[in-house]
């Protein structure tokens, strides 16, 4: 259609020859509002007011929940086992498919420019992360590899070998790294942190059992040696059979490069500044003590 | 018999003769003119109507035996009364058929709804009604899309005589476009417009036209979202304080009042219990109950658009470029309002904390004039004031904050925090 009209159209126009609008003429739609039951009222909601007649029922007196009138009840003959045990315990990693990285890459929410963190993906709205909910971070999966073409510098906190296959692929780079619950929370929202005043934290060591997934070449983990993730990378490329692209020789080689150290939450900032946002100043420690902890 | 009589005088006023081509052409009428049907000399005669209305069921056999008998069968072609439209009178006049619709139109119209037409009024400026508004205009549901259907036509003593004073402006305007939209129009859609008038004089005249955003300005209406906004605004910041005492908070009523049997009275347990007087009431209002809930921000933001867009619709809507009036004297503001024909109660909108002193001294007094700056603009009072008068930057201000609902992120912190893209 090539004229132009507005998205009130007709209806506007009817407007034009209808009473005016005021608060007397509103009413809901026909049909969202239903009158609610009015109990011991009138001849229907009255007499016995829909308690049934005599008995438990109407004296309000029936036993409780799961009771099945003595026979066992279903809830305690079925026996225990432990589906759910220790899931408060169980770290959680909220799935990032490639599909939807190249989407955001493609309307503009995330820039490939920069290097990808979670608080990039966050801040475009890509995930939607809960520390508070045993969210440990972001993992990246593989759906979406066969048409995932963008060069990024990207860190999340699991990924498997499809998705890392698909980025080297195309010239990026893929780290994995931990961060503890405390260090997500700031990471994911970090306005609120700032304001709140506090000094940055420095980021914890894994626990035991992810020590050796983030020492592992083949997992891009942080703490693993870069030699070997060299070796993994050629590894990769052979298994999947691409040519490993050189990125010395990339314009955005220096960005590419970016990593994080083990005890830095956000780039270009060190644990223990404090962020003031006000006068966009930023505090650093001067005690020794302080800087003892921070650099360790 | 009233169609034998006229059979026999057409018969014995006309002379007939065949023509050329062999139809029948009248030589000469005679006679008087009961039995003349308008016929003259030179017509020619193609078919006779017999309407069987009034005859009786002899008469109808003896005339289709008559045709019957001299072999005119053929010819004769029998109507049912299902053929004819219910409207239609007479047999004698048979016309085309839109013709014939808007004769049952006009007779039907004239019956029945004219009477409740009353005569335009003589202040409408003829060809000002660019958006085809047809107040008590005949207007037939067969005709074009322009006409509304009879069940949205209003009687007059509901329509608002003085907005026919204020006419919106025309496309060919020749006064200048004061003010452009600042955010980008979709490309599909287009800016609406409205005059640019002044406070300064009473009766000045537009100083040009301004553009206002379709998406904020000419939203669909949707009364069922005015309706919930504003029974939000009246019950979100209500505490209703009605509070009871139960039957242990009334004082007394420890103690049995008599013994449970052998008094002759009913069986008691307490004097303060809900069937005694001056006992506790069993399912009263309970304490200060708070109804807040609040409805999702884009539902507001579109009751706002909602209100702005109708607001504009109906022509209750005037864009001033300042709110600088001569005198403090609230008369003045009265006669101005008067003379615009604007309405009973007018809303004034402005920006920034600092009013001019003029206007605010002017409105004080007054009931149904009131300023208000533009953050505090709300559904409950643009309804309940007749007119909204907006300032240019009042425009400004909230086409950026209502427009920029459209295209956020949902919010990850409280919007009290700072956002970078925050307008």
């Amino acid at each position: 259609m090539s004229f132009t009209k507005n998205t009130g159209g007709k209806a506007l126009d009817l407007l034009q020859n209808l009473p005016r609008i005021t608060l007397a003429n509103l009413r809901p739609e026909p049909g969202t509002k239903k009158a609610e039951k009015k109990r011991g009222r009138g001849q229907h909601g009255g007499n016995r007011s829909g308690r049934g007649h005599k008995g438990e029922r109407q004296r309000g007196n029936r036993p409780r929940l799961g009771f099945e009138g003595g026979q066992t009840p279903f809830y305690l003959a079925i026996p225990k086992y432990g589906y759910n045990e220790g899931h408060s315990r169980r770290a959680q990693y909220q799935p990032l498919t490639l599909n939807r990285l190249q989407y955001l890459i493609d309307l503009g929410r995330i820039d490939p420019t920069q290097p990808i963190d979670l608080t990039q993906l966050v801040n475009g709205r890509g995930v939607t992360i809960q520390p508070q909910k045993r969210d440990y971070g972001v993992q990246l999966v593989g759906e979406g590899a066969g048409i995932f073409a963008a060069k990024v510098n990207i860190e999340v906190q699991m990924a498997s070998e499809e998705a890392i296959a698909a980025i080297e692929r195309n010239g990026g780079i893929v780290t994995t790294g931990f961060y503890d619950p405390r260090s997500l929370a700031v990471l994911c929202k970090p306005v609120p942190y700032f304001l709140s005043g506090q000094p940055i934290p420095k980021r914890m060591l894994p626990g035991e059992d992810m020590v050796p997934y983030y020492t592992d070449a083949a997992n891009r983990g942080y703490l693993a040696d870069p030699e070997k993730i060299q070796k993994a990378r050629i590894a990769l490329a052979q298994k999947y059979g691409y040519i490993l692209p050189d990125i010395s020789k990339d314009e955005l080689f220096h960005m590419l490069f970016m990593r994080k150290d083990p005890r830095q939450i956000f780039f270009g900032l060190s644990p223990g500044w404090v962020v003031n946002m006000a006068e966009k100043k930023i505090l650093k420690p001067t005690d020794d003590k302080l800087l003892q902890y921070y650099n360790s | 018999m009233p169609g034998h009589r006229r059979g026999r005088s057409l018969s014995e006023g006309l002379m007939l003769e065949e023509s050329e081509k062999g139809g029948l052409v009248v030589s000469s009428v005679i006679g008087g003119s009961s039995g003349n049907h308008g016929l003259k000399e030179g017509d020619e005669i193609v078919g006779a109507t017999i309407n069987f209305d009034q005859l009786s069921k002899d008469d109808v056999l003896k005339i289709l035996k008559l045709m019957d008998d001299n072999g005119f069968d053929k010819k004769v072609q029998v109507l049912t009364k299902n053929n004819l439209s219910k409207s239609m009178g007479t047999l004698d006049s048979i016309k085309a058929p839109e013709e014939m619709l808007k004769d049952s139109y006009n007779s039907l119209y004239n019956a029945k709804i004219n009477r409740f037409m009353k005569d335009d009024s003589p202040g409408q400026p003829a060809g000002a009604w660019e958006r085809g508004s047809h107040n008590g205009q005949l207007a037939s549901s067969f005709s074009g899309e322009d006409a509304l259907p009879s069940n949205l036509r209003i009687p007059s003593n509901l329509v608002d005589r003085a907005r026919a004073e204020r006419p919106p402006p025309p496309s060919d305007s020749s006064l200048p476009v004061l003010r452009r939209c600042d955010a980008a129009v979709p490309v599909h859609l287009s800016p609406v417009q409205t005059w640019v008038e002044t406070l300064e004089r009473r009766d000045s005249k537009q100083l040009g036209l301004v553009d206002l955003h379709p998406d904020v300005f000419a939203v669909p209406t949707r009364i069922d979202i005015l309706h919930e906004v504003e029974l939000w605004q009246r019950n979100f910041k209500r505490i209703s304080r009605a509070h009871t005492k139960v039957r242990s908070e009334v004082r007394g009523g420890g103690k049995k009042p008599w013994r449970q049997k052998g008094s002759g009275k009913a069986r008691h347990g307490s004097i303060r219990s809900p069937i005694w007087r001056g006992g506790g009431v069993s399912h009263g209002p309970r304490g200060p109950t708070s109804f807040y809930y609040m409805l999702p921000m884009r539902v507001r933001v579109q009751g706002l658009k909602i209100a702005l867009s109708s607001k504009l619709a109906q022509d209750y809507l005037h864009v001033v470029d300042t709110l600088n009036i001569p005198t403090p004297d609230p008369q003045y503001l009265m006669d101005l309002i008067r003379y615009r024909h604007w309405g009973e109660s007018v809303l004034i909108v402005d920006v920034g904390e600092e009013l001019p002193e003029n206007i605010l001294q002017a409105t004080e007094s007054l009931k149904t004039v009131n300023v208000i700056p533009a953050i505090g603009l709300n559904v409950h009072s643009m309804l309940k004031h007749e007119v909204l008068v907006l300032t240019l930057e009042a425009v400004k201000f909230l086409e950026n904050k209502l427009l920029w609902h459209d295209e956020r992120f949902t919010l990850l912190y409280p919007f009290k925090l700072p956002y970078t893209d925050l307008p």
